[in-house]
């Protein structure tokens, strides 16, 4: 804390008005004062991220066997090729974009509408709720997954147990095509711990007498939500949104678990990255799984810009400049 | 409540009295509400608990109850019988023990007479509702906690855990302030190339990862699982720098007049207002430094007594023997401290900031 | 604050040739960032590891991989680090280090670990699919075999761990399969048990699969007690099925080598893909065993018994397994759901022929060990452990060591007295070529014959020769792309 009490003294008692151009002493001292703030970042990035990245980058260009590192061949951009006659690739891209386009929205709306229920001055026991509702993310993965495919099973599973018992004829969740992927939707649901306490943190945000001040404007309660609430958390909302968007791209796990890592029922758990994981691992085939990887990271590294493109239209924010 | 709700009663529904009414009956339906959706929500977590209390050979078992029970048996000449209701042509119905089942008859025992021998019965066994009583086996805990050496996994998962989120929160809290608040050249890019670190899949960036430790000697210790986490890592930083946007700038400026550095700014501004995220990240942090699973397993691999408990629970999740009631009496062991630590520090959600919270 | 316990691996530590490789193109394309500076110093601080350890005139570290087949379980694991403890008590100049990973990941694991230039010394017990994905990658042990008496191993055993000229591996243990048996539901339904010798009859019956069939049948019962050949039979509700081939991962292979005889994928040429019409039959006969006549389950009711470990649930007759399955017969925990059960020999297939497709179990020593004699030393002192073999569930590859093995287990599954004469004629009928054996690209086309298994255990009505066709097609395309 030293640093502080020593780079106080050199900062006018008086802040200069805003500047929105560098190149001012002013404006190079707040770069320095930026950039050692970043600094953790960037060293972090050259000694654990970059060599990575760019070691994945190279094995691209090869044959790259896991098994056999010393074989390894130079074959410039074969494997990018190799993407266009491949079937799987396509249909790998289309499973995991239609999950996507179901999971996010489903998952966002369901954290937030949970988030405001136990943000509610109105409910009863808000800490016991929250908690319950966090849960299910604190359980180790090995025991949840298999808790699911317990839960999930056609004839014996409690969810089916249960339709039964209200004279629906439950599904083969996790063996028919049609159905697994609402069911790895539903799986998702249960994992909503994360967004929900982010969101929550959004909500403490919200200065209580905006609410006051909408309330005097007479605006209902789905009216102050909407241009109260919603501006207010939309910085958290881009966050979440951001991190379900990469994580869908990047969905893996459970899929792996249910499909016997094949992608099971007839290819209709078969996402992107399962099928990354089999070429990488499975067939050794690290090169050319890394030139799938570093398709998938065009592709969502794309869809994240136009996002924060777009996000200066709808993303509110009190302290930028 | 009570009182007031009889109070109500008494007078009419209008008038301060009927506001709290009102108030009364939608406490009642947010809080209904509230229960119905956890219970739903939690049934799996249910089934779990449930699976934690039973014996292995309940959950093959047709017929068994879903609730942790044991079969009621009768020893006869040494042997356990399982007991059944049996009706009879007398139309009476009694609790007698299986002893030689066959496909249209069986042998019972009359428990309360064995003395009386076997008796014959015509029918189908497999028909007849057998006894069951709720039991729990505690057995499963104490198993799992010897099995995998439960206090020195759980030291290791509490000592990874902690020691990566001090440096997770700490570094992200700084970056993130310097992305949030200060315009240097390249700052965006930067900040992208941050995202970016978490876009590319991890399956292709573990071998070179591996080799990196492994120049560094780090392979076999837990220095690859908390020492990278002390640069930042972009989750935490992206969630904080969207938190620390919405604070108002008035608030810097305000303490910059006042004198107070960028150190001085962060520590009595920013962390303050942002204190719920913070507490955010650092659970959700903490938590996903506890369940970690696959890279604890790939550097601390043939050091059982250096592992994790998410680790070690995969032992009872052998390809060939499974055994599903010690997993899950394991993990709820496993999730018991997080649960009361998150119950505890959610209490930072309790009360929402007030605008302008610090003096102006 | 305790600080995490610093295993520096004292073996020079192999800096992989790719990441130099790397962190100069790294340092070339990355111009001016910082990169070059750290790359730099990475490099000299991984050889002075290197250096350091070296010199020291301490023991040889070995290490030992298992995970890649058997010996993870939970109770295996204690025996094999009290083996491990065991030799490094009897010797002062190796230290055998013990890595025990879990099998979904050992695979994965281990490639890593090549790949990294940080291989273990010695892997197993690995089987002959094992072989299949790292069996280039061991080392000839020819130099130092010498030692070993192999005179009473049965050749052609030996030879099965030939590859291109190397011998990769000494038969440590064989598992014939067979039937086990739940004599239990043999009593209840009141039927005579399956035979013990080769040649005998079932109730005046040749012992064939359609005698199976048959058999299967009466002991597939439903909820109400009627079995599968009663015209009340209700196949929703079945609680006992007659036949299972537990623990085969949905591999084609196996299912046509169990139900139809030996076999091959790829035909004499090495590179054309073929499905013999024995291996057509036999998983027709698999197929009809689900979907039409029910007796055997499909993979829905297998995950509700006992997630996949059917026989122990006690509602299974009969289940093609290996004598290795002796190692999950009774779980770790809770109540035995099987109390009494016997083993029987397989039947005559469509190919009027017995087939006990078999498992071989092997200890191998990766080619890049810095130290192939102390790693020899260590896999001949872990072969000769019958601990092992004994909690491996493996038949000694050495006969006259299988006495001893067996009257271990007997003691083991006290009172049964388990006719293990069953399991040593069995022996006499391998499957040949293995029903595990070299298919050009291997790894996909393997995983190609589980996607078909996959497909025959989950999906009804279909038409499987036209299945089967379409994947020869597709089989010949993964060879063709090798």
């Amino acid at each position: 804390m030293s640093l502080s009490s020593g780079t106080v003294g050199q900062i006018p008692a008086v802040a200069p008005p805003r500047t929105r151009r560098g190149g001012t002493p002013h404006g190079r001292r707040e770069s320095l004062t930026g950039l050692l703030f970043v600094a953790p970042f960037i060293v972090g990035f050259i000694i654990f991220s970059a060599l990575p990245m760019g070691a994945s980058l190279l094995l691209s260009l090869t044959d790259f066997d896991p098994r056999a590192p010393d074989e390894i061949r130079f074959i410039g951009l074969a494997n990018y090729a190799e993407m266009a006659s491949d079937p799987v690739l396509r249909e790998s891209l289309w499973v995991t974009v239609r999950f996507g386009l179901i999971a996010v929205p489903l998952t966002l709306g369901f954290a937030l509408a949970v988030a405001i229920l136990v943000n509610s001055k109105l409910l009863v026991g808000r800490n016991v709720f929250r908690t319950l509702f966090y849960m299910p993310i604190q359980i180790p993965i090995v025991a949840s997954t298999l808790v699911w495919i317990g839960v999930l099973h056609a004839t014996t599973g409690w969810l089916n147990l249960g339709l039964d018992a209200v004279g629906i004829d439950g599904p083969n969740w996790l063996q028919s095509p049609t159905w697994v992927g609402p069911a790895l939707a539903l799986m998702g649901l249960w994992g909503i711990g994360n967004m929900m306490l982010i969101f929550l943190a959004g909500l403490q945000s919200v200065p209580t007498e905006l609410y006051d001040a909408a309330k005097v404007d007479g605006a209902g309660s789905l009216a102050s939500f909407r241009h109260v609430t919603l501006p207010m958390i939309s910085p958290v909302l881009f966050y979440n949104l951001i991190i379900a968007l990469i994580g869908a791209f990047q969905y893996f796990t459970q899929a792996y678990v249910v499909s016997n890592g094949r992608g099971d029922p007839d290819r209709a758990t078969l996402f992107f990255n399962l099928h990354l994981y089999r070429e990488a691992f499975g067939f050794f085939n690290m090169g050319y799984a890394s030139a799938l990887a570093w398709l998938l990271f065009a592709i969502v590294l794309g869809l994240t810009i136009v996002l924060f493109r777009t996000a200066g239209s709808w993303v509110f924010s009190g302290g930028e400049r | 409540m009570s009182a007031t709700a009889a109070q109500a009663r008494a007078l009419s529904a209008t008038g301060p009295l009927g506001a709290q009414m009102r108030r009364f009956g939608a406490v009642a339906g947010v809080t209904l509400l509230a229960v119905t959706i956890v219970s739903a929500f939690l049934m799996p977590l249910a089934y779990m608990v449930a699976t934690a209390f039973k014996d292995q050979s309940q959950l093959t078992t047709v017929g068994a109850p879903l609730y942790p029970a044991a079969r009621e048996t009768f020893t006869y000449e040494g042997k356990e019988l399982d007991v059944y209701d049996v009706p009879t042509p007398d139309g009476g119905v009694h609790a007698w023990a299986l002893l030689e089942p066959h496909r249209e008859d069986a042998l019972f025992i009359d428990p309360a007479n064995p003395a009386a021998g076997p008796i014959l019965w015509e029918g189908r066994w497999r028909t007849l509702q057998q006894h069951w009583t709720f039991s729990l086996r505690i057995e499963n805990f104490t198993n799992a906690w010897d099995t995998i050496a439960f206090p020195r996994l759980f030291f290791n998962t509490v000592a990874i855990a902690t020691l990566s989120t001090l440096g997770a929160v700490l570094s992200a809290i700084c970056v993130a302030y310097g992305f949030s608040r200060f315009r240097f050249p390249g700052r965006n890019g930067l900040f992208m190339l941050m995202v970016a670190t978490i876009i590319l899949p991890f399956q292709v960036t573990l071998i070179p990862s591996y080799a990196v430790y492994l120049s560094l000697g780090w392979v076999g210790t837990w220095l690859p699982l908390i020492v990278p986490h002390f640069f930042s890592n972009a989750y935490n930083v992206f969630l904080l720098r969207q938190y620390f946007l919405t604070i108002p700038r008035e608030l810097d400026e305000a303490a910059m007049i006042d004198g107070a550095g960028p150190f001085r700014i962060l520590r009595s501004v920013i962390v303050p207002q942002a204190k719920p995220a913070i507490v955010a990240v650092t659970l959700f942090h903490f938590f996903w430094a506890w369940n970690e699973y696959f890279l604890p397993l790939i550097y601390l691999q043939g050091q059982p007594d250096a592992q994790p408990l998410a680790v070690g629970l995969a032992r009872f999740n052998a390809l060939y023997s499974q055994e599903p009631t010690l997993i899950q009496a394991a993990a709820i062991m496993a999730m018991a401290l997080p649960v009361v630590v998150f119950f505890l520090a959610q209490r930072a959600f309790m009360r929402g900031v007030v605008f302008g919270g610090v003096e102006k | 604050m305790e600080t995490p316990r610093s295993v520096t691996r004292r073996r020079p530590v192999r800096v992989p040739a790719i990441l130099a490789a790397l962190a100069l193109a790294v340092a070339a394309c990355g111009g001016g960032t910082p990169a070059t500076s750290q790359t730099a110093s990475g490099t000299p601080a991984a050889s002075a590891t290197a250096a350091a350890s070296q010199g020291s005139g301490e023991p040889v570290e070995i290490e030992w991989f298992v995970g890649l087949g058997t010996g993870e379980n939970e109770e295996q694991i204690p025996v094999e680090e009290a083996v491990v403890a065991a030799f490094n008590e009897s010797q002062d100049g190796i230290e055998l280090i013990l890595t025990v990973v879990d099998n979904t990941e050992a695979s994965d694991t281990l490639a890593t670990r090549i790949a990294a230039g940080d291989a273990p010394d010695i892997i197993g017990p690995i089987g002959i699919r094992g072989l299949q994905s790292f069996g280039d990658q061991l080392l000839d042990l020819s130099p130092y075999i010498g030692s070993v008496d192999l005179s009473e191993i049965d050749q052609a055993l030996i030879d099965v761990y030939k590859v291109d000229g190397k011998q990769i591996g000494i038969p440590m243990a064989v598992y014939p399969s067979f039937f086990y048996y739940n004599k239990t539901l043999f009593d209840e339904a009141e039927l005579a048990y399956p035979p013990h010798e080769v040649g005998e009859q079932y109730e005046g019956k040749d012992w064939t699969w359609d005698t199976v069939r048959e058999l299967a049948k009466q002991l597939t019962v439903d909820g109400a007690g009627n079995d599968a050949t009663s015209a009340d039979f209700n196949a929703d509700d079945i609680v006992q099925y007659g036949l299972d081939a537990q623990f085969t991962e949905n591999d084609a292979r196996a299912w046509a080598t169990i139900f139809g005889g030996s076999g091959s994928a790829v035909a004499d040429d090495g590179t054309t893909a073929q499905w013999p019409d024995n291996w057509r039959e036999g998983l027709q006969y698999m197929y009809d065993g689900i979907w039409t006549d029910q007796f055997i389950p499909n993979q829905t009711a297998v995950q509700a018994l006992a997630d996949g470990n059917t026989f122990q649930s006690g509602r299974i007759a009969m289940d093609v397994v290996h004598q290795w399955y002796t190692c999950c017969v009774y779980p770790g925990e809770g109540e035995p759901q099987v109390t009494d059960w016997d083993i029987a020999v397989l039947p005559e297939g469509p190919d009027g022929k017995i087939t006990s497709k078999l498992h071989a179990d092997t200890i191998g020593i990766m080619d890049t060990t810095e130290n192939p004699e102390q790693a020899f030393e260590a896999l001949s002192f872990l072969t000769r452990s019958p601990e092992l073999i004994q909690i491996w569930g493996a038949m000694p590859a050495i006969e006259s060591q299988r006495a001893d093995f067996f009257a271990g287990l007997d003691d083991r599954f006290a009172p049964l007295e388990i006719d293990w004469n069953v399991s040593t004629q069995m022996l006499a009928y391998p499957d040949n070529p293995s029903h595990e054996a070299f298919m050009p690209n291997f790894p996909e086309a393997d995983s190609a014959n589980k996607d078909l298994g996959s497909k025959i255990w989950t999906t009804p009505d279909l038409d499987l020769d036209a299945e089967i066709d379409a994947h020869v097609e597709l089989l010949q395309g993964i060879f063709d792309s090798n």
